[in-house]
């Protein structure tokens, strides 16, 4: 398949504006601004069927009308850079490789929206990314790509990088807000949603890096030809990040529903020493397990759902027979524990609790009634404030389900039958 | 608004736009719990507990944050509520302290009465507890962690509500806890209203006056008003054995036209009863000193050395009325001076434009679609007020324009602060009356032309209070403000805060009279401090009677002191913000100022009408200074007023020192000046404050001392706009 959004990656320097006007970069933007109206390129990005690829799968062009259509000023564009789930990379290879395709893609955003300025929010990790942004933001300003009147036309952008200060929760859109406006990053009730009253309570478009890489190919090649790209019903290119017992680990530019076994054995050559295939995270660190039977099921929104998952970011996470699945689903849950920011109660408390018990089955001193308790907690943590919560308790919650016998070996034993001695 | 219906548990309910379901089942009584959500806070949808089911949406809502829409059908007392209810209630049950026996919310805590009710019957929690073990003690408050649900009631009253942002949170997730931002009360900027107590669902913020002193079922409750300002605050006075244990406000609960909130005087200032500087029994003086004496024999003094002569009344006002209509009995109402002198020339310039000798309701800002303060520190000296003020802005989303001299708290909610110097206060009321009259007017300064422009055509509640009530402009300022209301929409209101409980009682009783002009040949002094009251003037030569609860320094001048009881053990009335509010006790103190003015003979007492003359005529500041001098202002503090700090260990513990605020081009980097004015000097220490105006002088104190007071000689009754100069060394 051609490369669509890694079309960059490969080529030398290819963060600076000079390798990327070479291969044809900034065309887009010239197209829209200057033989497309804002409402035109709504309608191309609708007609594309591109969704959100930050996880909700929220349909881009829906989320911009609604945007476009509110009269206060001045709006918000800001870009979601801020990629927190372990295992996830695919954002940073944009960020730091092709940077100005993110840039490309906020500016035709904005156009679309009639956002005045924009926030790209950057996780706190990615120093690297931070410097290569920011001079491309440089660049783009030099070449009048930014600011003032740009391209000759009334249409007028300025863009800033904001650095998170290391909070996976800053990820949630309206924690990012909070973050952005300088408070402690926590979720803010919904409604209002952003795209109406968001960043200083103003109209603020909040997309993620990868859904905007791909507005540039939208505009420059038509949301007919794109929404022809994988599946009918979510369309276009998509980044795998494939981790874990894989032998070629690493981010993969597929089109969306690509079946999770293609991606594990055809892409990334199959399990290290060609063991056996224990349990797969199709979605990362927060989407629930799939069994190897469960493997073919098409890489996109609607049919990880339907197989009782999600696609989320796009983080595989591949286990082999070695691996000990009471541990990682207490790595996991730990994780999200770490995280919680600790506003809801069944997320903060949930989290502790499901700590607690799997750290206690992990080390022997479990009880077969522990296994229904976690249950019983997932199902509260469902009740969860935002996303992070409701979604902290399914790699714990998955397991437990589909890997019970595990949970119990465990529990009989008295110890952890794959740690040694 | 249109209402529509919605369907509550199968109950047809009433809802109105922008109502949460949750506000639509409390007023049906339908009782969903909740512990995040509180009637005077933003929701926060943080403790999940008031989760109901709506027909159509796959998963359970907050209550609390769900807008009612026409044709919803909720319930709330599903097995699917009951269960995911039960589960939220059992994660916080999990790792809560069992303190209940010595926590002292125990008996009133929300989270006993909601677990109890709707919390799960086992626990299934084989964890060991977590203890988090951080205990923060401030002067007056203290938080326990350990009993805390995170429910930030706290937080939003202190940060929105009370416009602090003293606390905060710290750490995230399961190690999140409570503290004030810079770890410490103080240092962080807390002003002790105690709301953060009072709306805690569980003994996690506490009174630490009240912390292990009794149990909340067993202590008599009684409804009061609070005589500390003007404010007139409704709160619960809790007794045990006839012993004050603590007062609350009770947020939300509270009928008053407080609503429950207080201030530090009020929450803590009750000790004042039990006070060491209380006097015990009457004194006389006998030669070279005070012997005690019954109070029958001072009685009998009374009767022989006052009764009858021509008396010299000077009247605190905090006062009941009661207390006013007998003492103007027995000692007659023709030489009477209060601390309400300068209150009573504000109404007094009212009346000279509408012909009434009184001002409006506070409760009118509520009709108003414009609330314009008039008034420096407000917070300071009626604190209560100002936060009802801020609350119109929060809550009723009322534009709030202030006008003063010095910043204030209620500018960061403010619409509109127009800073201007005090002598120019008049003129830029003028502009205002100018402005609104005329679009085409121009003052020359945007800012005021933005406001005459807002102002026009609307209905305006102007509100005058704080320390600009003792400027020598008050008459002028009240007048200025009375006319402009008169001249915008017929129902713009003008309200006078009281700086003290029964100001307007005081003022409308009485014809008031500087002391200075006082013609009588004995003084009877009520309640009075005279250095606080009267600052800078002197006392009549003559016998003097002194009826005070405490001993104050004026015991010295006196030549018979007789004990009366404090606010808190009266009962009466007194005319507050909102008409007459109600005092009560429950306890019988041991000397009463109506019992020995009850065994008086009574004089004949001509009663005048008071004699109102309209005088649409607008004067001129009276404000003048050489070139070289400054404007002084002397403010006593929220926790100095009425001498609360001095009688009262609790709020004692807060208060604060003697300062003197310059800006910094006038401070100069001194550390320490010489203050002097035309009555005497005074050496204090410097604080330089970037927001203080150029060219005032601004002394924070604590308590009016003798040499205070002497700064103000012949100023009386202002404490504003004094020249003054710096001298450069100490």
């Amino acid at each position: 398949m051609e490369k669509l959004l890694l079309r960059n990656v490969d080529k030398e320097n290819s963060h600076t504006i000079e390798v990327y006007l070479r291969s044809g970069g900034y065309q887009a933007l010239r197209k829209a601004l200057k033989e497309m109206s804002p409402e035109d390129v709504i309608e191309e990005v609708k007609e594309s069927g591109l969704r959100g690829r930050g996880g909700a799968g929220f349909p881009t062009g829906l989320k911009w009308e609604f945007a476009a259509a509110d009269v206060k000023e001045p709006k918000f564009f800001v870009c979601n850079a801020d990629e927190g789930e372990p295992c996830t990379f695919k954002d940073r290879v944009i960020i730091e490789k092709d940077p100005h395709a993110l840039i490309e893609g906020m500016l035709i955003g904005a156009y679309a929206t009639g956002c005045r300025y924009g926030y790209i929010y950057l996780r706190g990790e990615y120093p690297i990314g931070k410097r290569i942004l920011e001079r491309a933001i440089a660049e783009a300003y030099e070449k009048g790509f930014l600011g003032e009147n740009i391209l000759g036309t009334d249409f007028s952008f300025d863009l800033y990088v904001h650095s998170g200060a290391g909070a996976y929760i800053c990820g949630e859109e309206t924690a990012l807000i909070d973050s952005l406006e300088g408070r402690r990053g926590e979720p803010r009730i919904k409604p209002p949603f952003p795209v109406n009253a968001g960043y200083l309570w103003q109209p603020t478009v909040v997309n993620n890096v990868e859904t905007l890489a791909n507005i540039p190919l939208i505009v420059e090649r038509g949301g007919k030809w794109y929404s022809g790209i994988g599946s009918p019903d979510c369309p276009g290119p998509k980044l795998y990040a494939v981790s874990g017992k894989v032998k070629k680990p690493g981010v993969y530019e597929l089109p969306m529903g690509t079946p999770l076994s293609e991606i594990i054995y055809e892409h990334a050559g199959g399990i290290v020493g060609d063991r056996k295939l224990k349990a797969v995270f199709p979605g990362g660190a927060s989407s629930s397990v799939l069994t190897p039977e469960e493997i073919d099921v098409p890489m996109d929104f609607p049919s990880l759902a339907k197989a009782g998952t999600m696609l989320g970011s796009g983080a595989v996470m591949v286990l082999d027979e070695t691996d000990c699945i009471v541990k990682t689903a207490l790595r996991l849950i730990e994780f999200f524990r770490h995280e919680s920011c600790g506003k809801c109660v069944p997320c903060r408390e949930g989290t502790d609790w499901l700590v607690r018990i799997v750290r206690r089955i992990e080390e022997g001193q479990g009880t077969e009634s522990d296994l229904d308790v976690i249950l019983s907690v997932s199902e509260t943590m469902e009740n969860s404030f935002c996303g992070l919560g409701m979604a902290a308790h399914n790699p714990v919650a998955s397991t437990v389900k589909k890997f019970r016998e595990e949970f119990l070996r465990h529990i009989k034993l008295g110890r952890c039958p794959f740690r040694s001695g | 608004m249109d209402s529509f219906r919605i369907v509550i548990d199968g109950k047809e309910c009433e809802a109105y736009p922008g109502e949460t379901v949750l506000q639509v089942a409390e007023r049906n009584g339908i009782i969903i719990p909740v512990f995040c959500y509180h009637k005077e806070l933003r929701p926060e949808g943080a403790c999940r507990v008031c989760l109901v089911e709506v027909e159509g949406a796959p998963r359970l809502a907050t209550a609390c944050t769900l807008k009612a829409m026409p044709n919803m059908v909720v319930r709330t007392n599903t097995e699917r509520v009951r269960k995911a209810r039960a589960g939220v209630i059992e994660l916080i049950l999990n790792n809560h302290t069992l303190e209940c026996p010595i926590c002292d919310k125990s008996g009133e805590c929300e989270l006993q009465m909601t677990g109890f009710r709707h919390g799960p019957k086992k626990s299934r929690y084989a964890e060991p507890r977590r203890e988090k073990d951080i205990v923060i003690k401030g002067p007056l408050i203290e938080i326990d962690n350990d009993r805390c649900i995170l429910c930030r009631r706290c937080i939003r009253m202190c940060g929105e509500n009370m416009g602090n942002r003293v606390l905060g949170i710290l750490k995230r997730g399961y190690q999140a806890y409570i503290s004030p931002f810079k770890g410490d009360f103080v240092e962080s900027g807390c002003e002790h209203c105690g709301s953060c107590i009072d709306v805690c669902p569980v003994g996690s913020l506490l009174d630490r006056a009240f912390k292990y002193k009794d149990r909340p079922w067993r202590m008599e409750k009684t409804w009061t008003t609070c005589t500390f300002c003007g404010s007139g605050c409704r709160l619960e006075v809790d007794t045990y054995h006839g012993r004050i244990k603590r007062v609350v406000g009770r947020i939300g609960v509270n009928s008053g036209h407080n609503r429950g909130y207080l201030c530090v005087r009020g929450k803590w200032g009750w000790d004042v009863v039990y006070s060491e500087r209380r006097l015990k029994k009457p004194l006389l003086r006998d030669g070279e000193g005070l012997r005690e004496i019954t109070l029958q024999e001072a009685l009998e003094v009374l009767k022989e050395r006052v009764c009858g002569k021509p008396v010299n009344l000077y009247v605190e006002s905090s006062l009941t009325n009661e207390e006013l209509e007998l003492l103007s009995a027995v000692f007659g109402r023709e030489n009477v001076t209060s601390d309400a002198y300068s209150f009573s020339q504000a109404l007094s310039g009212i009346s000279e434009i509408t012909g009434r000798f009184e001002a409006d309701k506070l409760s009118s800002i509520y009709s108003a679609d414009i609330v314009f303060v008039i008034g420096d520190f407000i917070e300071e000296v009626t604190p209560v007020v100002a936060t009802l003020l801020r609350l119109s802005v929060i809550q009723k989303g009322k534009r709030l324009i202030r006008l003063g001299t010095f910043p204030s708290k209620l500018d960061s909610v403010a619409f509109q602060t127009l800073l201007v110097k005090e002598e120019e206060l008049l003129d830029t009321l003028k502009h205002f009356i100018m402005g609104t009259l005329d679009a085409s007017y121009t003052s020359n300064n945007r800012d005021i032309d933005r406001v005459a422009k807002v102002l026009r055509n609307k209905k305006v509640a102007f509100v005058l209070g704080g320390m600009t009530l003792f400027s020598p402009d008050v008459k002028e300022v009240a007048k200025t403000v009375s006319y402009l209301a008169d001249r915008l929409v017929s129902k713009s209101s003008v309200v006078v805060v009281p700086p003290k409980a029964n100001a307007i009682g005081v003022a409308k009783l009485f014809d008031l009279k500087k002391p200075s002009e006082l013609e009588g040949e004995v003084n009877v002094l009520v309640n009075v401090e005279l250095d606080r009251d009267f600052p800078g003037t002197e006392l009549k030569k003559g016998f003097t009677v002194l009826f005070s609860p405490y001993y104050t320094p004026d015991v010295a001048l006196a030549d018979l002191i007789i004990p009366v009881e404090t606010g808190l053990e009266k009962n009466g009335t007194v005319e507050g913000l909102e008409g007459e509010l109600q005092l009560r006790s429950s306890f019988k103190p041991e000397y009463s100022l109506l019992e020995v003015l009850r065994a008086l003979p009574l004089r004949q007492v001509d009663i005048r009408r008071r004699e109102v003359v309209l005088n649409c005529e607008l004067g001129h500041t009276k404000l003048r200074k050489e070139p070289d001098q400054l404007y002084l202002s002397v403010l006593l503090g929220r926790t100095g007023w009425n001498s609360v700090s001095y009688y009262s260990e609790n709020v004692g513990k807060v208060a604060t020192g003697r300062v003197l605020l310059l800006n910094p081009e006038d401070g100069r980097g001194r550390e320490i000046v010489t203050l002097k004015t035309s009555g005497g000097e005074l050496t204090v220490p410097v604080e330089e404050k970037e927001e203080i105006p150029k060219g005032r002088a601004l002394l924070r104190i604590e308590r009016f001392t003798r040499d205070v007071s002497k700064l103000l000689k012949g100023y009386f009754p202002s404490v504003t706009g004094i020249p003054c100069k710096l001298l450069s060394e100490a």
